[in-house]
């Protein structure tokens, strides 16, 4: 086949591509609607970037002057909402089992006392772990805070002693911790998370939509006559199937850079241009893999479809960005190298946002130039499945 | 005893389709078990970080030493500089950077604030909060000694204020270590009841529908009241889910030993509404699918976002009034919550009160939609005959 004929023939396919899916809402819904509304309703509901309203309980049994100082400065930390009140603490433990709290902070009886006569009281600290995210902050509000308290308390006496600020700091805390969040100073989780989620679930998309519009074809019982169009070439065929659906991807993808990067602001560190390089790179190993998955399975569309749902959701999970993969065990590291959302991940933090030289992440530019070429390993079963495989429930 | 009939017929087609049996049995058999095997360690240890130590001096390497000693990091390298630091980074072979500066032990010795730096990369919020927490912690203990120490030359002054005047401890409640998959598994677990259930149902729909000519119901005398349909297909469902819902309980918790606080009579009261919400909101969707494979198309990528939704992550309080209104069409959002506060946090039916009741009128506005839906398939049927 020549160069003039095979573009025409890709062509053909690929505007019979476009005739089907126009025809079915369910692409629709799923490639376009789906995930402009998810990536509306991910921006929008972290908007604040940082949890700041998760509600904490107090309970002062020492009600004095210092207690009060001291919860007052723990209010005034922006994650952290005292405005419950209890009067003991088994009303306030109640509270945090029936979820209305997160957390509880317990001044005992006697604390001002203690303190003033040099008998250091201990204030205790509740947080509600069973929700991972709002006990990690609170956590670390009150961890803060119990620094502060006895800095506060400290640093009032001393100072009427005459002693300047420098002085009593290098007395009272002589080593301070200065944390630098590298490319994400603020700890925004809306940095942290969207970028990811979004990916995450268009090529969730693109895994389950390849097997199955790939399936269709068998299922409509029209897989002989699409496989005539392409000349008897697995690869014609699955790339004029595929393209079109493709473009759609990164017409998604554009529409998220362009939302979360120019229009919402979130610090990118390279260019748009690249990125949208990065996304095609993903998109089309994920096709790829999607439709080496329906090879291997030949011709059974349901049973294709199952296991690449499958893949993609675990991919979630194991590209690693909210539980690290190196915490995962061995098996699973190394399934995580096959996924190509995994290998998004690393090239993102990599380009978008750490910024550092693009050869560190060769490695998985190359597994997804490779996984580029799996369906290749399935052209036998591919012509086979056209020519002897009919759908089955 | 139609419905019992129905439910028979119900069964029959189920057990005679794969593609419906791996969804609604083994599905919701082998995921928890996968992702349980995911997470199983729980926390993230040994965060590998390199050192900047421009001090070099005693105090430093005990500084470093305590640092490597905990079990959160992992110091696998001494960096020339910040810049030879980096590269460790820019190579993912460490995730985060401590700097010592070289004023570190002249300050400390001569009652100047020094300043340790912490240099985190942001790719994943454990790797900075396990570096976060090791270097202040170790910081905090440090300060400690030498304040004691200062006391032992005191002058009365010092001695007044060497001894922390407040300490405090804290306790994370319901989840001791703070453990992942003691927070993720309930709410993967009950995602997978509704979103199995889903694809199963919906699966069965489109099934129906191909063999139907387009109709949602099969044809025959047996099926031309719409509550008896239902009811049958209800009954069904109900008693593999029940089955599946027990061997959570029972089973999975077990192996995992992830916190259990309830009793099964509690995780029964609100796990039958839940069950009849998610049942029917599925029956209800189905609506969407016409083709067997159509419903994996539609159901399957909702699962991140509505875990996201529920509440369970991103914290309940920080969810827009809207999107929280709009969490609540999913039965998923209030199962997830019922299922942790009963269960690992130990509350009570009456403690989950609004999600008891939520799941009551999810399943009952779910059911008469049901109902609607079945009534209105079969008034276009006889109009069609």
């Amino acid at each position: 086949m020549d160069i003039k004929s095979i573009f025409s023939r890709l062509k053909k396919l690929a505007l019979r591509e476009v005739e089907i899916s126009r025809r079915r809402p369910l692409y629709l819904f799923c490639m376009l609607i789906a995930p402009v509304f998810f990536s509306f309703m991910f921006v929008d509901v972290m908007e604040e970037g940082a949890p700041n309203e998760i509600p904490a309980a107090v309970v002062d049994d020492d009600d004095s002057q210092v207690s009060r100082t001291l919860l007052r400065t723990l209010d005034a930390m922006q994650e952290t909402n005292l405005t419950v009140k209890y009067k003991n603490f088994s009303d306030a433990k109640d509270a945090l089992r029936k979820g209305e709290v997160f957390a509880i902070v317990h001044v005992p009886h006697g604390l001002s006392e203690k303190a003033l006569t040099q008998r250091t009281p201990t204030i205790y600290f509740y947080t509600n772990d069973a929700y991972f995210l709002a006990g990690s902050f609170l956590f670390k509000n009150m961890k803060v805070l119990g620094e502060l308290s006895g800095l506060a308390i400290t640093k009032a006496t001393l100072s009427a002693k005459g002693l300047d600020e420098d002085r009593i700091m290098g007395l009272i805390q002589p080593i301070t911790v200065e944390s630098h969040p590298l490319n994400n100073p603020s700890l925004n989780y809306s940095i942290y998370l969207t970028n990811i989620f979004i990916p995450a679930i268009l090529l969730l998309i693109v895994f389950i939509a390849t097997c199955y519009s790939i399936g269709l074809e068998w299922k409509r019982g029209t897989q002989k006559k699409w496989f005539k169009e392409s000349g008897e070439n697995v690869v014609i065929a699955l790339t004029g199937k595929l393209l079109p659906q493709t473009a759609v991807y990164m017409l998604m993808f554009a529409f998220m850079d362009v939302y979360l990067y120019k229009i919402n602001g979130f610090p990118i560190a390279c260019s748009l241009l690249r990125l949208l390089g990065i996304q095609l790179l993903v998109t089309l190993a994920s096709q790829a893999f999607s439709a080496a998955i329906f090879g291997i399975l030949a011709g059974q569309m349901r049973l294709a479809m199952s296991v690449a749902s499958l893949l993609g959701v675990l991919s979630i999970s194991l590209c690693g960005f909210t539980f690290p993969v190196m915490a995962m065990p061995k098996i699973m590291e190394a399934i995580s190298w096959l996924l190509p959302l995994r290998h998004y991940y690393l090239i993102y933090v990599n380009q978008v946002l750490d910024g550092y030289s693009i050869i560190y992440v060769w490695k998985s530019f190359a597994v997804l130039v490779a996984i580029l070429g799996l369906p290749l390993l399935f052209i036998k079963v591919y012509e086979k499945a056209f020519n002897e495989v009919n759908y089955q429930a | 005893m139609k419905i019992l009939q129905i439910c028979y017929n119900e069964f029959k087609e189920i057990f005679s389709d794969v593609g419906i049996v791996i969804f609604v049995i083994i599905l919701p058999l082998a995921y928890p078990l996968l992702y349980a095997y995911i997470y199983d360690n729980e926390v993230v240890r040994e965060v590998p970080v390199v050192v900047v130590d421009d001090s070099q001096t005693n105090i430093s390497r005990e500084f470093l030493r305590r640092c490597d000693a905990s079990p959160d990091i992992k110091i696998i390298s001494h960096a020339t500089g910040m810049e030879n630091a980096r590269t460790y980074l820019e190579r993912t072979d460490a995730y985060g950077i401590i700097r010592i500066p070289r004023e570190f032990s002249d300050d400390i010795a001569q009652g100047r604030q020094t300043v340790v730096g912490i240099y985190c990369d942001m790719a994943s919020m454990m790797y900075y909060k396990n570096l976060m927490i090791t270097v202040a912690v170790v910081a905090q203990d440090m300060n400690k000694e030498i304040k004691v120490n200062k006391l032992g030359s005191s002058t009365d002054r010092e001695a007044e204020i060497s001894a922390a005047p407040v300490t405090y401890e804290s306790k994370a409640m319901y989840n001791p270590q703070s453990g992942y998959s003691s927070f993720l598994i309930p709410a993967v677990l009950m995602l997978i009841i509704q979103q199995s259930l889903m694809l199963g149902i919906g699966m069965h729909m489109g099934g129906t529908r191909e063999q139907n000519f387009g109709f949602a119901i099969p044809k025959g005398d047996l099926y031309r009241n719409p509550v008896y349909i239902y009811l049958g297909k209800m009954l069904a469902y109900f008693i593999i889910y029940i089955v599946d819902a027990t061997y959570f309980f029972v089973v999975v918790n077990k192996i995992f030993t992830l916190p259990q606080m309830s009793t099964f009579g509690t995780y029964l009261a609100w796990m039958v509404p839940y069950l009849i919400a998610c049942i029917s909101y599925s029956i209800l969707f189905s609506i969407l699918v016409y083709r067997r494979e159509d419903c994996i198309m539609l159901f399957v990528f909702l699962s991140l976002p509505l875990i996201f939704i529920s509440g369970i992550s991103w914290p309940i309080s920080e969810i827009p009034q809207k999107w929280l209104y709009f969490s609540y069409l999913f039965p998923s959002s209030l199962g997830i919550h019922a299922y942790v506060r009963t269960n690992t946090m130990g509350a009570s039916i009456d403690d989950i009160a609004f999600y008891h009741w939520g799941l009551i009128i999810q399943a009952a506005i779910y059911t008469i939609l049901s109902l609607i839906f079945y009534y209105w398939q079969l008034k276009k049927r006889k109009i069609e005959e």
